[in-house]
């Protein structure tokens, strides 16, 4: 029973915020927010029912169900452009290129990891919990800011910024760790 | 007050976007498709030796001598022996030294050896990519890390991301088109993509940062690590007389936690005076992979390791296996967890397909790319058909497969008639596949779950067969 009420209060608000994409009858700001405290509401009334791990998890999931749902009502299928096939070129490998990329490899794995790690042991170290706690902490955020930090090294038009920024990062949650 | 990225960090994220999908889309590829498939696991294990006897309810005393039957049986060295003991996701017995491993009959009596030799091959595809396992381990948890890199970008460089959350343009232009799929799928999936990055980064990232962390707490005992977070090994002394009592020791899991249900013992340090048995109990509506209790050889309660009612790390970390192969809450939910990861693969080659639509040429990696992402199931397919049906050995020939997919796509040169030819044949080979199975097996393959694995195989046939046929269609009309 549990599930079916949380299952339609998140598609009601999916259908909500899909209404006002749509801007079909019910649409504005008012249901905007009412559409997404609905979806909150599922999330509540899915823990209710099944406790907080899997009511966490079903409300996730079914969000991306509902959501799912409404994109196949909104599908549009357009004529095909099919532009002539291009004839197949000769792979063209640009050397000047290898460089750039070399250093993105250094930055992204090397560097970003050693920051992530190091940083995120420090970050949990600093937390006032007991060791197993920061240990857990610690594993579970090394990939977020691993992936935050290769980001940033990928998206900066100067390189040398992060991996500047980064390798001073690492050096001194080292520091902090160990000296 | 909107929060609008300026179109600098939007061009910037873009191209760090594809950057670091560019340099993992393959890979991801592979292991998304294979994770996909790996939530069934257990119903492939089954169907691979469907003539196994299944039951839920057993006498655990039956394991007493079963085990020590195993460990008779082998004459190689062991330290740990696994027992599996029935349950709903797995209604078979099974005994496992280190080497091998056979399934229990309800009398306690061996039967046929355990082979889910296809099975091993999509497992291994999915957490080692077929690499030796320590440094694909690791391999695969860079991917874990880029994908969480992917969604941290995708957010940041799109941003019309969640006003265009339900526009889905198909066919039109070729790359407006995988935009667009790119971007729904991505944007509805986020939570479950982060969090299948997340756990999946934690299996090979656990055992490289452990000598940091080891060094940060306990001056490098990385065994200390593993004793805060797993609990301490028991130290006993103790004069083996008579095998394990593992029935007791279930017995008495049964009555000290009775919602729980115990589905597992592994014997450690087998046949010395420190041989103590672990017994996992799985509990309802928890995301812990088990409780674990402790016994000595004799099959007297020792401790547990907490993760049930333990530190909050200790429940969290137990709980990301689970979390990653949507092992709990029955199949509505690994059905969700397929479908999304099959969203997850849509959005890994999709997101390539982009790179290539916004070239202003097409080279070599054109056909490949399409070789390859259509050779991928016919691989699997094949593979499936090579070890399960004719007992060959297939993983070098997964491989080989995918590479003689992308030799005839390179042949061909046409992506679309590349991708019908490679859909024929994977319908083919899935037909096969069934057919073979059923061949072997007579009608073993058409109860329990082979017959449920046999019809998902058969399906896939059919929507590759409509897919071809549809694909045909159009190029007889270019």
């Amino acid at each position: 029973m549990y599930s079916l009420i949380a299952m339609m209060a998140a598609l009601i608000g999916v259908a909500g915020l899909y209404s006002s994409w749509r801007r079909l009858a019910l649409a504005g700001p008012g249901v905007v927010a009412g559409s997404w405290l609905l979806i909150v509401l599922s999330g509540w009334i899915w823990c209710l029912g099944w406790g907080v791990e899997f009511g966490t998890v079903f409300a996730c999931l079914a969000l991306s169900v509902a959501g799912g749902v409404f994109l196949l009502l909104n599908y549009e299928v357009r004529e095909r452009k099919s532009p002539r096939p291009a004839d197949t070129q000769q792979l063209v490998i640009n050397p000047r290129t290898w460089g750039r990329h070399a250093l993105l490899s250094i930055i992204v794995f090397p560097v970003a990891g050693t920051l992530s790690v190091v940083g995120s042991i420090l970050l949990a170290h600093e937390m006032p919990w007991i060791p197993v706690n920061q240990m857990v902490l610690a594993v579970l955020l090394i990939p977020v800011i691993w992936g935050a930090a290769a980001y940033w090294a990928c998206a900066d038009p100067l390189p040398g910024r992060p991996a500047i920024a980064l390798g001073v990062g690492a050096l001194l949650s080292l520091a902090c760790l160990y000296l | 007050m909107k929060i609008i990225p300026s179109p600098a960090l939007v061009r910037q994220s873009l191209a760090g976007h594809s950057w670091l999908g560019l340099l993992a889309g393959a890979l991801l590829y592979l292991v998304c498709l294979s994770g996909t498939l790996a939530v069934f696991y257990p119903e492939f294990e089954r169907w691979e030796q469907p003539r196994v006897p299944e039951y839920l309810e057993v006498d655990p005393g039956i394991f007493d001598t079963a085990y020590a039957e195993a460990l008779a049986r082998d004459p190689a060295a062991t330290e740990h022996v696994f027992i599996g003991l029935p349950h709903g996701d797995m209604p078979r017995a099974t005994v496992s030294t280190d080497n091998v491993g056979w399934f229990v009959h309800r009398d306690g009596s061996l039967g046929e050896q355990v082979a889910h030799d296809w099975t091993h091959i999509l497992l291994d595809l999915h957490l080692f990519l077929h690499l030796p396992e320590s440094f694909g381990m690791i391999v695969v948890s860079l991917l874990g890390v880029i994908l969480c890199g992917l969604i941290i970008s995708g957010l940041l460089a799109h941003p019309r991301l969640f006003k265009d959350a339900f526009s889905l343009r198909l066919r039109g232009s070729k790359r407006m088109e995988q935009v667009d799929i790119h971007n729904r799928l991505s944007v509805w999936g986020t939570p479950f993509h982060l969090m299948i990055g997340i756990t999946g980064a934690y299996f090979g990232l656990a055992m490289l940062i452990l000598p940091v962390i080891a060094e940060v707490y306990y001056e490098g005992d990385t065994d200390r690590v593993m004793a805060t977070l797993f609990g301490a090994e028991p130290q006993l002394e103790q004069t083996l007389e008579r095998p394990a009592a593992v029935g007791r020791a279930v017995r008495a899991v049964e009555e000290m936690a009775a919602d729980s249900r115990p589905f597992y013992v592994t014997l450690e340090e087998v046949g010395t005076p420190q041989q103590f048995m672990l017994v996992g109990a799985g509990y309802p509506r928890r995301l812990i992979y088990a409780e674990q209790f402790r016994f000595d050889s004799a099959g007297n309660y020792l401790d547990k390791a907490g993760f049930s009612d333990g530190e909050a790390g200790k429940q969290a970390i137990f709980s990301v296996y689970r979390l990653h192969f949507g092992h709990f809450g029955g199949l509505p939910v690994k059905f969700a967890y397929a479908l999304l990861g099959l969203a997850l693969t849509v959005v890994a080659v999709s997101g390539v397909n982009i790179w290539l639509a916004r070239r202003k040429h097409r080279d070599l990696l054109n056909p490949l790319w399409t070789g390859f992402v259509w050779g991928a199931p016919l691989a699997l397919a094949v593979s499936a058909l090579a070890q399960v049906v004719f007992g060959i050995p297939a993983t070098a020939l997964f491989w080989i497969t995918l590479l003689l997919c992308g030799c005839l796509s390179r042949l061909l040169d046409d992506d679309r008639r590349t991708r019908r030819q490679l859909l024929w044949y994977t319908a083919g080979a899935a037909f096969a596949l069934v057919a073979g199975h059923m061949a072997k097996f007579g009608s073993h393959a058409v109860g329990g779950a082979a017959l449920w694995v046999n019809v998902a195989w058969l399906t896939v046939a059919v929507i590759f067969c409509l897919a071809a046929t549809k694909a045909g269609t159009r190029l007889s009309r270019r």
